[in-house]
Order: structure tokens, then sequence, then C-alpha cells
């Protein structure tokens, strides 16, 4: 799936256009795993979160168009999701009650949470859209460097560039970046 | 005046420039807005960067993945309409 598709997801949800599952699930897993951990839930219970919340959005079939009359759509994500993880937990306690972790954290934890949770989706979409807006050896050297803090002489030597190029990279990257970051805030 | 670039201070930032260099460059930083600018957008950019790295180790935690499979059984048994 293209990366492309990521970025023009949510503005393809947003217009309510037609998306299919598999769009939404890869580009939304991540959050809906984000948040299913604000509600303790443990590995198993996340798998069953995620497929319970595409399911949800799609069970009257395997399209969904999103009507943006009735709010935004991340507000409306967050309830769906919260909504299923809910159920998990209930199922859990109905196998063990005294089970403590099954009591929920407080509502304005969950919004703050949620806020924190939403922006760094943002930066996984920023970062999609990013490897489609640089050249390949570019985002690796800016991937290594910066992202993942390997030293810039190592990271030249295994990119076969100079040293300089990887500081170039990384600030080629960071200029393309911010203004990606701010467009996908605004469709928010 | 000759002005760092970016990729310059980036390095000053980093510790990679020689002992001489790095002092020029602090010296020059004491009296530049233009350059002391930049690197006040690199430590700025350095916040974006954490906030990055935070989003791929969450991204990367749940690697027993077999939801897409599950929901691929699911869908190709839904008969589908708009909602």
């Amino acid at each position: 799936m293209g990366y492309t598709t990521k970025k023009s997801l949510l503005e393809a949800i947003q217009r309510g256009d037609e998306v299919s599952w598999a769009e939404f699930y890869e580009t939304y897993r991540t959050l809906i795993i984000l948040r299913g951990r604000d509600f303790h839930l443990t590995g198993s219970e996340l798998e069953d979160l995620c497929q319970t919340v595409v399911i949800d959005f799609f069970k009257m079939g395997a399209k969904f168009k999103y009507d943006s009359t009735k709010g935004r759509f991340r507000d409306y994500l967050r309830r769906v999701i919260s909504r299923n993880a809910i159920d998990i937990l209930r199922k859990r306690k109905q196998t063990d009650p005294l089970d403590e972790s099954t009591e929920l954290p407080d509502p304005d934890t969950r919004s703050q949470n949620w806020d924190a949770e939403w922006h760094l989706h943002i930066l996984n979409q920023a970062l999609a859209v990013l490897r489609t807006q640089i050249e390949l050896v570019t985002y690796q050297a800016f991937e290594l460097y910066a992202l993942k803090n390997q030293p810039a002489e190592q990271v030249a030597a295994f990119l076969n560039i100079k040293v300089n190029m990887v500081y170039v990279a990384k600030s080629r990257a960071m200029q393309k970046l911010k203004p990606i970051i701010r467009k996908l805030k605004e469709e928010e | 005046m000759h002005h760092y670039s970016e990729h310059e201070l980036e390095k000053f930032r980093a510790g990679k420039m020689n002992f001489f260099y790095r002092q020029l460059c602090k010296i020059h930083l004491w009296h530049c807005a233009e350059c002391t600018g930049k690197l006040n957008a690199l430590d700025e950019d350095e916040l974006i960067l954490t906030d990055l790295r935070r989003s791929m180790t969450d991204a990367n935690e749940n690697p027993n993945d077999n939801t897409y499979n599950t929901l691929c059984d699911h869908f190709s048994t839904v008969k589908g309409s708009t909602i």
C-alpha cells in the first residue's frame, strides 16, 4: 500500500469519500493500540480491539463513508475505540471480577492521553508522507541518524555517503517534515 | 560575515566540530542573532524528533499481529453496502 494513500485517506474520509477497511486499518492501527493501552488492555486484547474497531466502522459493508456534519472524525474515532475497549474490559471482568486492572483511568486523563496519542498518530502519518517526498537515501540517512540516533559516521559508512550528507539529509528532511505536520494538523 | 549553515550548526550541536572550529562557532553565536536563531530552531526540531522517536517505538511494540489476517477473513464474507 502506497504511503500517499495514508495521507489522502484522512482527506478522503473528511470529504465523505468511500474508504476501504485495509487502508483504514493500516492507517489507524497504531492509534488504536496506543488508545487501548490507556485502558490497560493486554497484548491479545489490543489485537481484539483493532479487529472490533475496524469491524465496528465497517459493519454495514466493506466500505466506510464518514459524515463530517456529525462532528470531527477524530472525536468519532475516539468514541468507537473507547466503546470497544470498555466492552473488552467488561468481558475480562466477567471472567475475573476481582481483577483490579479493569478499573478505568479517569476521563480527564483519558482525554489528555487521547490528544497526545492523536499527536503521535499525526507524526506517524507525517513520516509516511515524508518518505514519498524525498530520495530514499536521504530518508534512510534521516531515519538512522535523527530517529534511531545512530552516529553520523556509521550512517555515512552504511549508506556510502559523506558524513556531511548525513547532516544535510536531516536538515532537508526536517524542512519538509514541519510543513507536512502543520498541514496534517490543519486537516484534523 | 560568515554565517553557519544548518548542517554546520548540526555538527556543532552534536559535538562533532573539532575544538578550534567549535570555539570559533561559539564566539560567532555570541554576536550573531541569525545563527543563534538557526541553532534554536534545531533545538525545537529536537522536540519534534523526540516525539517522532516515541511514535515509532510505540508503533512497534505489538509485534504479534494476526489481526490483518482475521480481518481479511471477516471482510471476505461480508456483502457490503455503503453506510
